[in-house]
C-alpha cells in the first residue's frame, strides 16, 4: 500500500513539477498577468437530477456551482499549497539532500583525513618501527660484534695466560733442576766442609787417656774468617779433663776451615765429642 | 748404594739449610794421650838449688796426663805473663804453660808463678808464695798440686809423704830404715834405723803418725810413732805375730794380724784402752787388712780358699757382720789388697805363674786390670786423690820404687835411694 501512495506521490510529484515548470516557463514567456489556469480543470462531478431535485435544480445546479467553484477554488488553493509545499519540500529535500551530500562529503573528507591521517600515522609508525627495527639489529650486530671481540679477547688472554703458564712452569721446572743440582753440588761442597771441620778439630783434639764412654757437646760460635769467638759448653759427661780436652781442640782448630761456598757458612756448630772405641 | 749415599747427602744439606737448624758434626777421632804442657824454667834459680820448674814438669808427667815438653823445645823462656807470645806456643802445640820466678828476700824466698791456658791466652792460676830454700822442693809440689788441680778439677797429691822401709848392707851387717819421702821420692828423711827388720809401715790418717812392725826385740811387736817428734808407742806386743798394722778412717783404732789364739786372725784394737776385738775365725791365715774408707768394712789376704785371695768382711760397731765374702777371682795369688780414696776399688799383688803384678778392680763390676808388668811388685798404695798407686818392685835383685797412674800408662821410678826399698805407703794429705 505505501508503495502505491509512494507511487502517486511521486506522479503527483511530477505532475506538480511540470506544472510549475509551465508556470514558471509560461509567466516567463507571456507576463507574469496571466490568469490562473482554468480552462484545464474540468468538472470532477456529474450531476444528475430527480425530481425533486429537479425543483431543486437551479439552486442545486448554482449550489453545485458554487460548490464547484469553492472547491475548485480551494482545489486550486490546495494544489498551490500543495505545490508550494512541495516545492519548499523539494527545496528542503534537495538542501537537506544538499547538506546531506555536504556532510558525506565532509564526512568522506573528514574519512579521508583521519584516513590520510591514520595512514601518516601508521606511516609514521612503520617508520619508527623500521628505526627501531633497524637500530635493534644494529644493536643487535653491535652486541655480536662487541660479543665476537670480547670472546676473541677472552681467547687470546686465556692463550696468553696459559703461554705464561707454561712458561713459568717451564721456569720452575728449570729452577727446580738448578736448585736440585745446585743442592746436590752444595751438598757435596757441604760433606767437603764439614770433612775439613772434622779433620781439624780431630787433629787438634788430643784427648785424656781413659776418655772412651766420655761425651760432650760443645757449640761454637764462628765469624766469616772461621775464627772462633765463642764455645760454649752445652753439656758434657765426661771429667774435668775431658771436658778441657774438648774446648781446647775447638779452640785450637781456630780459624776454622772456610767452606768452598760461602752460603753454605754456619756461624753456629755443634761438635759431639764421643771417642770412638 | 750410590744414590743412597746421594740421597744421605741430600739429607744432611736439607738438614744444613734450614734456617733453624745447627751444623751438628760428630768428633770420634783425636788422639789420645797426655797434655802438653810448658813448664819454663823458672827465673832467679841459684845454681845448685832444686830447679821448681823441674819439679813441676817431673810432677805432672808422673801423674800420666801431662807431657811436658823438655826446656830445649820452647819458643822463648818468659817468666811473666807479660812476656809471653801466645801464638808462638799455640804454633808449638802446646795448651798450657807455666811461667814463674824464684825471688831471694835476705834468707827468705818468694815463688811466684802463673798458669796459662794457651789456647785463649789467658791465665788460670796466679800464685805467689813465700818460703825458705829448704822448702824450695815442697812449694815446687805445692805449685804441681794447684796446677793438676786446675787443669784435672781433682786434687792434686804431689806435696805429699810416702813412707817405706830400706835395708842396707853396711860393713856385713843388715841396716833397717824406716823412711819418709816426697812423693816424688826425694828428701828422704829417716825416721827409724834399727839393727831388726822394720816392717808394713801405715800412715795415720792424720798424716802425722806412723805404725809400723818393728822386730828390734826379737820378735814382732807393733809401734805408733810421730813422725815430727820422733815420739813412739808400743801399742801390739802379744804372744805369736803381730804384724799387718792399719788405722781405721777415724784413727781410733788399729786392724792387724795376731797369732795370740794360735792361728794369724784379724784383729781390732783401740788405741786409746787398748782393748782387742777378733774379727776373723778360720783355721786359715787371715792377715793385711785394709779398710774402707767408710769404716764400714775391711778387706783381708786369707788363704781360707786353699790360695790366698782378697775378701771382704763387712763391720757393725767395729763387729763382724756375716761372713767375708771372697773378692778376687783371677791368678793364683791375689795379696796384699788396699782401697782406692773412693772405695770404689781397690788395687792388690796379683800372682800368675810366678809373676806378681800390681792389679786393680772395680768392686762394682769386678773387671780386674793389670797395671804392671814386672816379676815381683809388691806393696801397691793409693795416692790420697786415687790418681797413682805407687809400689815396691824388684830390679837386679834391690827393690825400688815405682808410681803408676790408675790408668797404667804411666810408669815412674821414685827416688834415688841406694837402697833396697820395700814396703812403700803413701801418706794422706798433708793439711796446709
Amino acid at each position: 500500500m505505501d508503495g502505491k501512495r509512494d507511487r502517486w506521490i511521486a506522479l503527483s510529484g511530477a505532475i506538480v513539477v511540470h506544472l510549475l515548470l509551465f508556470a514558471i516557463l509560461g509567466f516567463g514567456l507571456n507576463s507574469s498577468k496571466a490568469p490562473p489556469v482554468s480552462a484545464t480543470v474540468k468538472p470532477v462531478i456529474q450531476a444528475s437530477a430527480v425530481s425533486e431535485e429537479k425543483v431543486m435544480e437551479p439552486y442545486r445546479q448554482r449550489l453545485a456551482e458554487e460548490e464547484a467553484k469553492k472547491k475548485h477554488a480551494a482545489e486550486k488553493q490546495e494544489a498551490a499549497e500543495e505545490a508550494k509545499r512541495r516545492a519548499k519540500e523539494e527545496a528542503r529535500r534537495q538542501a537537506d539532500q544538499e547538506r546531506k551530500a555536504k556532510e558525506a562529503r565532509r564526512k568522506a573528507a573528514e574519512q579521508k583525513r583521519l584516513a590520510e591521517q591514520k595512514r601518516k600515522k601508521e606511516e609514521e609508525k612503520a617508520r619508527l618501527a623500521e628505526r627501531e627495527r633497524q637500530r635493534k639489529i644494529e644493536a643487535e650486530r653491535k652486541a655480536a660484534e662487541a660479543k665476537k671481540k670480547a670472546e676473541a679477547e677472552r681467547k687470546r688472554q686465556e692463550a696468553e695466560l696459559e703461554l705464561k703458564k707454561q712458561m713459568a712452569a717451564e721456569a720452575e721446572r728449570l729452577a727446580q733442576e738448578q736448585q736440585r743440582r745446585h743442592s746436590l753440588q752444595m751438598s757435596r761442597l757441604q760433606n767437603q766442609y764439614v770433612a775439613d771441620i772434622t779433620n781439624k778439630v780431630q787433629r787438634n783434639w788430643l784427648r785424656p787417656p781413659e776418655s772412651r764412654g766420655s761425651y760432650c757437646r760443645v757449640v761454637i760460635n764462628q765469624i766469616p774468617g772461621g775464627e772462633i769467638v765463642g764455645v760454649k759448653v752445652a753439656d758434657c759427661d765426661g771429667d774435668v779433663p775431658f771436658k778441657r780436652s774438648v774446648e781446647a781442640a775447638v779452640r785450637k782448630a781456630s780459624p776454622l776451615p772456610l767452606p768452598p761456598e760461602p752460603e753454605l757458612f754456619q756461624r753456629e756448630i755443634e761438635f759431639v765429642f764421643r771417642p770412638a772405641r | 748404594m750410590m744414590k743412597r749415599a746421594l740421597t744421605g747427602l741430600v739429607a744432611v744439606f736439607m738438614l744444613v739449610g734450614q734456617a733453624q737448624a745447627r751444623l751438628v758434626i760428630e768428633i770420634t777421632g783425636g788422639k789420645e794421650g797426655a797434655l802438653p804442657i810448658a813448664v819454663v824454667p823458672f827465673a832467679g834459680e841459684a845454681q845448685g838449688q832444686d830447679r821448681v820448674a823441674g819439679i813441676v814438669a817431673a810432677d805432672l808427667a808422673r801423674s800420666g796426663l801431662f807431657s811436658p815438653i823438655a826446656a830445649e823445645k820452647m819458643p822463648a823462656m818468659p817468666h811473666d805473663g807479660r812476656a809471653i807470645n801466645f801464638a808462638a806456643w799455640r804454633k808449638a802445640g802446646l795448651e798450657h804453660m807455666v811461667v814463674g820466678k824464684v825471688e831471694s828476700n835476705g834468707p827468705a824466698l818468694q815463688v811466684q808463678f802463673q798458669l796459662f791456658d794457651v789456647v785463649r791466652g789467658k791465665q788460670m792460676a796466679g800464685y805467689s808464695i813465700p818460703t825458705v830454700p829448704k822448702r824450695l822442693r815442697s812449694v815446687a809440689h805445692q805449685i804441681s798440686d794447684l796446677v793438676y788441680e786446675k787443669l784435672t778439677g781433682q786434687r792434686g797429691a804431689f806435696n805429699t809423704h810416702v813412707a817405706y822401709v830400706t835395708v842396707e848392707q853396711k860393713e856385713g851387717k843388715l841396716i833397717h830404715r824406716l823412711a819418709v819421702a816426697d812423693a816424688d821420692g826425694f828428701n828422704e828423711q829417716i825416721i827409724l834405723t834399727s839393727k831388726s827388720p822394720l816392717m808394713s809401715p801405715a800412715w795415720a790418717p792424720d798424716g802425722k803418725r806412723l805404725a809400723y812392725v818393728s822386730f828390734e826385740e826379737g820378735r814382732s811387736e807393733l809401734f805408733v810413732q810421730n813422725i815430727a817428734t820422733g815420739k813412739r808407742q808400743k801399742v801390739a806386743s802379744f804372744k805369736g805375730l803381730n804384724s799387718a798394722p792399719n788405722w781405721s778412717p777415724d784413727g781410733r783404732r788399729l786392724a792387724m794380724t795376731l797369732s795370740r789364739d794360735g792361728n794369724p786372725e784379724i784383729y781390732l784394737i783401740e788405741l786409746a784402752i787398748g782393748t782387742l776385738t777378733r774379727l776373723t775365725f778360720s783355721r786359715a791365715i787371715d792377715t793385711e787388712p785394709d779398710w774402707a774408707p767408710d769404716g764400714r768394712s775391711l778387706i783381708f789376704t786369707s788363704d781360707r780358699g786353699g790360695r790366698p785371695q782378697i775378701y771382704r768382711l763387712q763391720l757393725s760397731g767395729y763387729r763382724p757382720q756375716g761372713r767375708p765374702r771372697r773378692l778376687t777371682f783371677e791368678g793364683d795369688y791375689n795379696a796384699r789388697a788396699s782401697f782406692s780414696p773412693d772405695g770404689k776399688r781397690i788395687v792388690f799383688v796379683n800372682g800368675n805363674n810366678n809373676r806378681f803384678r800390681i792389679a786393680l778392680q772395680d768392686l762394682a763390676s769386678g773387671t780386674v786390670r793389670l797395671l804392671t808388668n814386672n816379676r815381683l811388685d809388691e806393696s801397691p798404695s793409693f795416692a790420697p786423690n786415687g790418681s797413682m798407686i805407687i809400689y815396691a818392685t824388684d830390679r837386679n835383685n834391690r827393690g825400688i820404687l815405682e808410681a803408676v797412674s790408675v790408668d797404667g800408662r804411666a810408669h815412674q821410678r821414685l827416688g834415688t835411694s841406694k837402697g833396697n826399698v820395700r814396703e812403700p805407703a803413701w801418706s794422706p794429705f798433708i793439711s796446709q
